[in-house]
């Protein structure tokens, strides 16, 4: 039995992947944090986290490693500046401009590749935070009344996306987000996309969801 | 060739012995072993990034001397705490490893005081480490110019001190921002010890 489970924990240990760093390359990662009004938000914690790519076992459910390898604040102007050594062997380098306790939401830009940084430098894109007081959550319950298949819904307006992908996910976890959190009391377009399995035709349609002052909304998409 | 016989004339003139000589290569080694004290300037990630100070030991031993010139070699480590975990990584320290060369006079020599102006040439490695995580290492060499105080306190032992002004050029790929804010550093030395002679 012991060797058994010995054999189980050098099986799970192998797929266990070490992220190495080159110190003699660094990265430089840059980008701006505004709130909702377009202000610069000052003295904002930001973190960087380098993740390998966390292979399964079947003992333990991730055996990924992570390393807060980035950490910095943003200045008055709202810019921040993270240099870090180059990893390789990594799953994914994710950026937090903004943690959960704070009282903006929740900000990542998620799936960093190397490929993004030309000449050593990656600028992000602006990181736009809303009052978690101004946010509403969205949920969207689909109804399928046709046959009709859905491809693709998009969210046009004030959204505050709390994980944005630099790349796109190779499994996406979902073709569409029906739970997201938006600002309260606008005119939101719903954009939605379907596909006729008899014809292949790809149709678009758009929807307003008219989003009040209170905390959750409600809607139902029938497709 | 030429080398080869430049060498062996060289080697040649080389004595063995134990007792100083001032008109032949003697070998005579000896071993000094120092605490250090380093102190870091400038505008580069070992000033600004860091605590300016690092501390460490080191190794030096004089090998070669011809009448008041010594030729030797020296190890090096030290430790710096990182304070700006921005520019260069939320990593908790950096350890300085290095190894020179180095060529010194003795310029003043009175009873048991000697001064011997220094300079010195050799390879340096940066290991960043953070708990038992290593963050890589830089390379590069560096360069200085110093001098030694000796104090002999007995036949085969001296109180030993030197104060030196180091720079280094390291080899790390960057924005045109920050290369050379990571490729440079700046440093006065001072170490305290006991020689063996």
């Amino acid at each position: 039995m012991k060797k058994i489970i010995l054999l189980l924990l050098l099986i799970s240990l192998q797929s266990c992947e070490v992220i190495h760093y080159d110190g003699e390359k660094k990265l430089v990662i840059k980008g701006f944090i505004v709130d909702e009004n377009n202000q610069p938000i000052a003295n904002n914690e930001v973190n960087l986290i380098v993740s390998s790519s966390g292979q399964e076992s079947f003992i333990f459910s991730s055996l990924s490693e992570t390393n807060y390898i980035g950490k910095t604040t943003s200045k008055t102007d709202g810019s921040y500046v993270m240099v870090i050594p180059k990893p390789s062997n990594f799953g994914q380098i994710v950026v937090e401009t903004n943690p959960e306790n704070n009282l903006f939401n929740r900000k990542q830009f998620v799936n960093i590749q190397m490929n993004n940084f030309i000449n050593y430098q990656l600028n992000l894109p602006e990181s736009k935070l809303y009052l978690k007081l101004d946010l509403s959550i969205l949920n969207v319950t689909l109804n399928h009344v046709t046959n009709y298949q859905l491809q693709k819904i998009e969210y046009l307006g004030e959204v505050a996306n709390e994980y944005e992908e630099i790349n796109s996910y190779e499994e996406s976890y979902y073709l569409y987000n029906t739970n997201i959190l938006i600002k309260k009391n606008q005119t939101l377009i719903l954009k939605y996309t379907v596909k006729n399995p008899s014809t292949n035709d790809i149709l678009i349609f758009e929807q307003n969801v008219e989003i009040g002052n209170e905390p959750q909304t409600d809607y139902i998409l029938n497709y | 060739m030429k080398k080869l016989i430049l060498f062996s004339l060289f080697f040649s003139s080389i004595v063995y012995c134990q007792e100083k000589t001032n008109d032949k290569v003697a070998f005579r080694p000896d071993i000094a072993i120092t605490f250090i004290s380093n102190f870091y300037f400038g505008d580069n990630y070992l000033a600004k990034g860091h605590r300016s100070q690092s501390v460490g030991a080191q190794i030096k031993s004089d090998w070669l001397h011809y009448n008041n010139f010594n030729l030797g070699i020296g190890f090096e480590k030290s430790t710096q705490s990182v304070t700006d975990y921005s520019i260069g990584g939320n990593i908790d320290k950096t350890n300085t490893n290095s190894i020179i060369a180095y060529f010194s006079y003795d310029l003043f020599i009175k009873s048991k005081f000697r001064i011997s102006p220094e300079i010195s040439y050799g390879n340096i490695e940066l290991r960043q480490k953070d708990g038992s995580k290593f963050y890589g290492s830089q390379n590069g060499n560096r360069y200085g110019f110093g001098a030694n105080l000796n104090y002999m306190l007995g036949k085969y032992f001296s109180l030993y001190s030197n104060v030196s002004l180091n720079f280094y050029n390291l080899n790390v790929q960057t924005t045109n921002e920050f290369t050379n804010y990571f490729n440079h550093a700046n440093m006065v030395s001072t170490s305290l010890g006991i020689k063996f002679h």
